[in-house]
């Protein structure tokens, strides 16, 4: 198993390649998987429901036969303002990047996941398990509110004491 | 009289600050143990909460382990919390799980602390803080 624990080593290293990270889904699809990688197996499940964001197509104007001058200076002109606008933006959309590199902090057993994508996933998995865990907790609780809330004496006489006075008026 | 009152005072002020923050030094003694699994959320730092300010979440994981090293490790968390001055403000006993909810509220700061404990295989460990 030092292949699997060399493969552990690189991805939480951020140097895995995209085939060795499947070499690790997939060993987590299997029956074999170590007692003492069950505790990787979030990471892993979470990775597997992952889906691939297709880009939409887009679909290109026919082109015209005549083109005129002013269209072509209209074209270069709107050209001129998107790359602007583009170098304008760049920055900004680095710099939440770099920002959101602290949002999440994941260490599992003793190595700290660098990849931020990764580390957010694997935060949300695991308060997502505990958020369950309690709410299926409280779930009697609550089911009690409800029932005490429903079976409330003076609400059911209210009620009652509502439908004859409604009886009474409608005949 | 006096000054001995005013030293104890003190020792009672020191020791106060000194025992403030354990379950702090908790997450710190353990994060990145071998053992252990440490996440820090602040994904929804800064967000506003009602009148609170959210500080981020943490959560310490004890998966697995031999029996004893649950045990210790559920007996420091209890002394942490303990010590720390939280108030106990739910329990729930739900098949193997059990969820104790604890709370630590001053005029400028909120801490929430939920233990979810299955003795055989896990111990989960959140601490939620706020800020004014």
């Amino acid at each position: 198993m030092n292949g699997i624990d060399n493969l552990f080593e690189k991805y939480f290293n951020g140097l895995s390649s995209t085939e060795e990270e499947k070499i690790l889904k997939n060993y987590f699809k299997g029956a074999n998987v170590l007692p003492e990688h069950e505790i990787y197996r979030p990471l892993f499940t979470v990775f597997n429901s992952e889906k691939q964001v297709k880009a939409p197509e887009i679909l290109l104007p026919e082109k015209k036969k005549e083109n005129s001058a002013l269209t072509r200076r209209i074209i270069i002109f709107a050209t001129g303002v998107a790359a602007i606008a583009l170098l304008a933006i760049t920055p900004f959309s680095i710099i939440p990047k770099q920002v959101q590199s602290t949002e999440y902090v994941v260490i599992v057993n003793g190595k700290k996941i660098y990849n931020q994508q990764k580390a957010r996933q694997y935060a949300e998995s695991m308060f997502g398990e505990a958020k369950k865990i309690i709410e299926d907790s409280y779930q009697p609780f609550h089911d009690a509110t409800n029932i005490k809330e429903e079976l409330n004496a003076r609400k059911i006489l209210r009620e009652t004491v509502q439908k004859i006075e409604d009886i009474k008026t409608n005949q | 009289m006096k000054k001995l009152f005013s030293m104890m005072l003190i020792t009672l002020a020191f020791s106060a600050a000194a025992s403030a923050q354990q379950v702090e030094k908790l997450f710190d003694k353990y994060m990145e143990d071998v053992r252990f699994q440490y996440i820090y959320d602040g994904s929804d730092i800064d967000r506003k909460a009602g009148k609170w300010i959210n500080k981020g979440q943490r959560m310490l994981t004890l998966n697995k382990a031999e029996a004893g090293l649950m045990k210790s490790f559920s007996d420091e968390v209890n002394t942490a919390i303990k010590t720390d001055g939280y108030k106990h403000t739910t329990f729930v006993r739900n098949g193997t799980n059990r969820v104790s909810s604890y709370i630590k509220e001053t005029e400028n700061r909120k801490d929430e602390l939920t233990v979810i404990q299955n003795n055989e295989t896990h111990i989960m460990f959140i601490w939620e803080s706020y800020s004014k």
